[in-house]
Formats: C-alpha cells, structure tokens, sequence
C-alpha cells in the first residue's frame, strides 16, 4: 500500500513561518516541526535539553549553554554558537510583528562565543527565568537567515531550520505539507510525509476525522468527546493544559467604562475597586456547574493560577464553591445591597465554548443582583480593545507553566501614567484541558 | 351583466382582496403569518420563561431534551440550549427580534427609499442622476458586505442591525419609487393637477404616491423576508444582536456545533421556524404582486 501523508486537521493557522514573526501558541507549534529552540518544557512543565545539550547559571548575570555537536540546517549548513548570538540580535529587528518575540532578548547584553560548542549569554540585571525564556525562541543560521525577510520564510526559500521535517509547502490559511528531515539529530519520526489543514470549524473537523479524510484532529469539542471516545476508529487523548481562563477586572481606576447603577445611570466610584465586591463576582461564579455542564468535564475549576502542569503550583487548595448568598452580603457590605449594572466581554472563537462560558459567567452575576450584559468580540478586535483598557471586566486565558510568568504578565501589570506595578486579583476560572 | 356591475362597484381594496383570496396557498400562508405575529407579541405572555432574563436561567439545565421536566419551567417541550433557555420561550421572543427587524426596517427603508425616488423623478435632471447614481452604487455591493461593514464599524446590537438593514434596503425601494413615478408624472390627472397650480410636494404625495403604492408594497413584502434572513445571517456570523437576547438566525447559530453529538433539536426548532416564517411571507407576497398586477386581473 502506497504511504500516503499524515492527514491533521487543525483548528487555528499560523500567519507565517517567520519563526520571530508572531509569539502565539499557533505559531510556534506549527514551526516547531521545522525550527528546534534551545531548550523545551515537557509535560510537566520541566525544562529538557534540545540543542542546547547543558546549561547552568555561572553567576546571576552569566549564563553558560553548550550546543549539542553535529547539529545541521536542513541544507548542511552547520549550528554554532555565532546562530543563537544572531538570532538574539535578529527577533527585535523583525518588522510589523503583531506579538514580537523581543522581551524574551530585552535584557540579555551580550553572547560570548568560547568554542565551537559553549557560548556564554550575559544578562543586564538578574533573570532567573533566562533558560526558560530560550524555550519559545527558535534558533536561525547567521549564514542562511542574515538578509532574511518575513516574506522569505512564508514563501518557503528560507524556512530552512534544525528541526525533525522540511517545508514542503504552504498556503497561508489553507494548509501546510511537510516531508521528514533524514539528517535530523534526534529520533527520525515515522512520518514521511504530514499535511496539516487548518480547519476553523469544529463540526467540519470532526466530520473530516468520522470520514477517514483526516488522521489527527486538535481542538475537539467537548460535545463530541463522549461519542467520538465510544467510536473503536478514534482514540482521544487529554491531558490538563497550561491554560487559565480568568476573569480581568478593571480594579484600578475611580471611574470605568460599562459600570452603571440598575439604570444604567453612571456610578460616582467604580465597584470593582472594592475586593470585597470582587470577591463577590468570584463566588457568584458556578465553577463546577460550567465545567460539567458547559465543559463536560473537559476543564478543572481552578483553585488557584498556577495551572496544573506548573511545577510550583500548590497542592491541595480546595475550587471556590458557588456561594450565592454569602455574595449578596459581601455586595451589601460594599454597599450595593441592590447590586449594579454591568457589561462584561470576552472573546468569541478563541477557546472552547468561550462565548456560552462568558454567558454562564453572567448568570451567577445577575443571580447575585448584578445586572450583567454580554458582549462576545472577534479576537482581532477585542484583544486590541482589551489593552486599550475599554472593557470594566473581560475574559481571557493565559497560558504558561511558569507561575511567575503568570505574576510577571497578568497579576502585576504596570500602570502606564505612573510606571508602578501594582496586583490585582483576577478570580480565574478553569483550566481545560487540551 | 350583473358580474360586470358588481365588479365595478367594488372598491380596488377588495378586488385586489378578491383576487388574493383566489389562492388558498396564499391564504393558508397569510394565516400561517397571522399566527406567528400574534406568537410574537404575545411572547411576554405565553412564553413559559423569559429567555432574556439571566437569573431565570441555570445553565445547570442547559442541553436537556425536549419534554424533559425543569425546575421553572414545568417542561421543556421543546428542550433547552447550552445556558438552559428553554427553547420555546427562546423562538418566540426569537421570533419577536427577527419580526421587529424584518417589519421594521421594511418600514423606515421604505419610507426614506419612496421619498427619495419620488424626489428623484420629480426633480430630473443632476438631483435625479446624483441620487440614482448614489443608489446603483449601492445595489452593486451585496447587502451582506454592506450590512458586515456597518456592524463592524458601529459594533452589534438590534438597534445597529436595524440601521444597516435599512442602509442595505432603501435603494430598493428608491429605484422602484421613482421609475413608477415617472410613469404617473406624464399622465393625464397630473397634468390636470399641474393645471391646477398645486404645489409640486402635493402632487407628489396625494396624487402620484397612492398610484404608486401598489408596486412598493409588493417590493416590501420581499424585503421584509429579505431583512430576516439577512439579519439571521448576521446573527449566524455572530454579528447581530447580542448573545443574552438571540434571535432565531443567533439561536440556529448556538446550535450548530451541538448537531453532530446528537443534540438537534437547539438548531432544528429555530430553524423550521425561521424556514415557516420565510415561507409563509414568500407565498403570501408572490399572490399579492399577481393581485396587483391590473395585466393579470380579469
């Protein structure tokens, strides 16, 4: 029987295989079959050599890596440790990259070369998290990448790296073809050939796989996870993701947009101020209910930021439980008795049932007395509204296994009129599994 | 000699009527249409639950088959969505959004499109050519684009779906406004009426208007479905009214990724309902164009 490729059917599409373009999971999990970084988090969140085969911290600004030997480009060009002191110098000179790769390199003052294989990365002030940081960056060849341009790498002349398979073709928002790289350094694959199409729908996915047209599918519904398990064709893996869905409130302002009183008259104070109304919202939440009943299981209500994989999460911290009425009286205490009005946002398209989640979320709050409205935005539109600071209280998800990360992005966030950093306590709510 | 008689004695209204009443189709469609108006209105009312109202939802009882018992709500007879919204209360207060759309902008598009042909005609000339020319523009773009790059810019919302609706459909109703009213402005009564001195806003809107009336009313039965569709595709992308007060389009929408896992029903009921309305406006309004038409009456 002829082999023919991997069929994946996938749910988002990378913008481009400019490995330095755009800093998304999507992104980066498609280039990863092409690119290698240094460094990797297997699933439990523990850092594993990649091409880089040791590293240690010398001191608190000096960190040594020594390459793996015998690594080459899919040309033959060989890896050396002048490649990760141009890709450094590379990711922030990438241009109209819509997440760039730069804070990762920001504080890193320079790359001493000592031999072929050890090189030394020296940092501007103390970065603990510098090895973490080198396990999003792919690493490209100064003799190949020197001139190169984003379009180079989409078009395929350049999507040249260390990785386990070859550019074989690319459509931007169609598919992507690849053929195994025969002189890759690690374990070959057994895949010849992979042709990943990326497929948005989740109906058209599953059906794709029921009719045998694809092999692999990510992103699968959770209403279709019982019937698709029960089918002997289809094998269903999960594993608790990385990700958090949380709730941001604008905590830190005297006025915010979409607080009204049960009117819609503005309010003198922003409510959201107050942690103890805060706190309120968090227990009007029915974690469990939407899990079960929205998620089917497929998610586990948080009980804290750190997501399950994160090795320094905390164990044994019991979910918030759904308290209805001890929120009414924290609302009380805050001096709403009568609640307020409220539009809360969230992203439509980003992740599982994100919109009926939003909508659930704003069932317990009206349950409570708070007069809550739904706004759902496409993510282009809403991520940019989101920064912009025009929503009062809005949904996302962050993903890492690094809880500093966590504190380092979302719960320390810096005021742009002071330049202080100041924590808010977003409640969060699950984490799914994916 | 008497059918003659009784014929002519008859007021136009009820000759069209007569003529209407001709097809039990239509009248079996009107009925239908009739029905679902007084569902509508009704909804506060008959609905076993507010479907826009939060606290009476439990997503707890979200996805349960119809006929399934609920806390509430005695039985859902027709079964709940993913927030638990018990599905008959959803389509009639649905059915409610998509109405007020569809009728709505009927209404207001075919206001403003009328006024605009009308002044079309009687002005010729470069007024006459500016204003076509701004409608053919118009025509040329399809509704759908026009009415994503509205709500794209003004964000969703009944209110936003209504004023793109109405900026699709006005050019419909113009083009149709003013090519009857050139026909009526070279014709005897108006020349009388000229004769006459009448101001030209009078001749305009008592004597060529109502002769015009026919054809527009025609045009609007078609445009009232078409505004219903339009505004379920709308809501169908996400990009109609908002996710807590959905119309049928958004309802069908919220359904779809359930059908493969056996959960039909949220899709199915939203969508034969919306297939009857669609229907029943079609057939009834297909009769009335043949009704009015003086070239096919006896």
């Amino acid at each position: 029987m002829a082999s023919r490729p991997l069929a994946i059917g996938a749910i988002s599409a990378p913008n481009s295989l400019d490995p330095h373009f755009y800093q998304s999971p999507t992104n980066n999990q498609t280039l990863r079959q092409i690119f290698d970084p240094l460094l990797t988090e297997d699933a439990e969140g523990r850092l594993r050599p990649l091409l880089a085969q040791s590293w240690r911290a010398l001191d608190e600004l000096t960190w040594e890596f020594t390459l793996r030997p015998g690594v080459r480009f899919h040309d033959g060009t060989p890896l050396t440790p002048d490649d990760v002191a141009f890709t450094i110098e590379r990711v922030p000179n990438v241009l109209n990259s819509p997440g760039s790769f730069a804070p990762y390199v920001r504080n890193i003052a320079a790359v001493d070369v000592i031999d072929a294989t050890r090189f030394r990365i020296r940092s501007k002030t103390p970065n603990p998290y510098l090895d973490r940081d080198f396990t999003n960056l792919y690493i490209l060849s100064r003799k190949i990448h020197a001139d190169a341009a984003t379009a180079d790498f989409t078009s395929g002349k350049l999507a040249v790296g260390t990785g386990a398979f070859r550019y074989a073709g690319f459509t931007v928002g169609q598919q992507i073809e690849l053929d195994r790289n025969p002189d890759f350094w690690g374990t070959p694959t057994g895949w010849s050939r992979i042709r990943t199409r990326f497929i948005p729908d989740a109906g058209a996915r599953v059906a794709g796989l029921l009719a045998g047209d694809l092999d692999l599918i990510d992103g699968v519904p959770v209403q279709d996870v019982a019937h698709l398990a029960a089918d002997p064709k289809v094998a269903i893996f999960s594993v608790a993701s990385a990700t958090s869905v949380y709730l941001f409130p604008d905590a830190s302002r005297d006025q915010s947009p979409f607080v009204t009183d049960r009117t819609g008259q503005p309010l003198d104070r922003n409510p959201l101020k107050d942690p103890r109304v805060r706190k309120a919202l968090s227990l009007a939440i029915d974690r469990k209910g939407i899990v079960e009943k929205l998620l089917l299981g497929q998610g586990i209500p948080t009980d804290q930021f750190a997501p399950p994989p994160a090795p320094d999460r905390l164990p044994g911290r019991p979910a918030p439980v759904a308290d209805p009425v001890r929120a009414k009286q924290l609302l009380a205490e805050a001096g709403y008795p009568d609640g307020f009005g409220l539009t809360i946002h969230g992203p439509s398209g980003f992740f599982t049932s994100d919109v009926a989640v939003l909508q659930a979320v704003a069932q317990g709050f009206s349950r409570i007395g708070v007069d809550t409205k739904v706004e759902t935005l496409p993510i282009a539109t809403f991520f940019s509204r989101a920064t912009n600071r025009d929503f009062a209280l809005f949904m996302t998800t962050y993903a890492t296994t690094n809880s500093a990360e966590l504190l380092r992005q979302v719960v320390l966030t810096k005021n742009p009129d002071t330049g202080a950093c100041r924590a808010v306590q977003p409640p969060a709510l699950f984490q799914p599994e994916g | 000699m008497t059918a003659i008689t009784e014929t002519t004695s008859q007021t136009p209204g009820a000759t069209v009527w007569r003529d209407f009443a001709a097809s039990g189709v239509a009248l079996g469609s009107l009925a239908v249409f009739a029905l679902l108006v007084a569902a509508a209105l009704l909804a506060p009312w008959i609905a076993p639950q507010n479907p826009f109202d939060l606290t009476q939802l439990d997503v707890l009882d979200g996805r349960l088959p119809p006929g399934s018992p609920g806390g509430a709500v005695r039985v859902y007879w027709l079964g709940t969505d993913d927030q638990g919204r018990d599905m008959l209360s959803a389509m009639l207060y649905g059915l409610r959004l998509s109405l007020l759309v569809g009728v709505g902008s009927a209404l207001v598009a075919g206001s403003v499109g009328t006024l605009v042909g009308l002044t079309a005609a009687q002005a010729g000339g470069r007024i006459d050519s500016g204003l076509m020319r701004v409608a053919d523009l118009q025509l040329s773009f399809p509704s759908i684009l026009i009415a994503l790059m509205v709500i794209a810019f003004l964000g969703r919302g009944i209110a936003n779906v209504l004023l793109a609706l109405i900026l699709v459909e006005w050019a419909y109703y113009a083009r149709a406004a003013r090519s009857a009213a050139l026909v009526e402005l070279k014709s005897e009564y108006v020349e009388a009426a000229r004769c006459l001195v009448l101001p030209p806003h009078r001749i305009l809107l008592r004597h060529v208007l109502p002769n015009c009336l026919p054809s527009l009313v025609v045009i609007a039965t078609t445009q009232v479905a078409r505004a219903i569709a339009l505004e379920a595709t709308l809501s169908f992308l996400g990009l109609g009214v908002s996710v807590t007060e959905p119309s049928l389009g958004l309802l069908i929408a919220n359904g779809r990724s359930y059908v493969l896992s056996g959960e039909t029903w949220i899709s199915l009921y939203p969508g034969v309902a919306l297939l009857i309305l669609m229907a029943a406006i079609n057939l009834a309004g297909d009769q009335l164009r043949d009704a009015l038409n003086p070239r096919l009456g006896p």
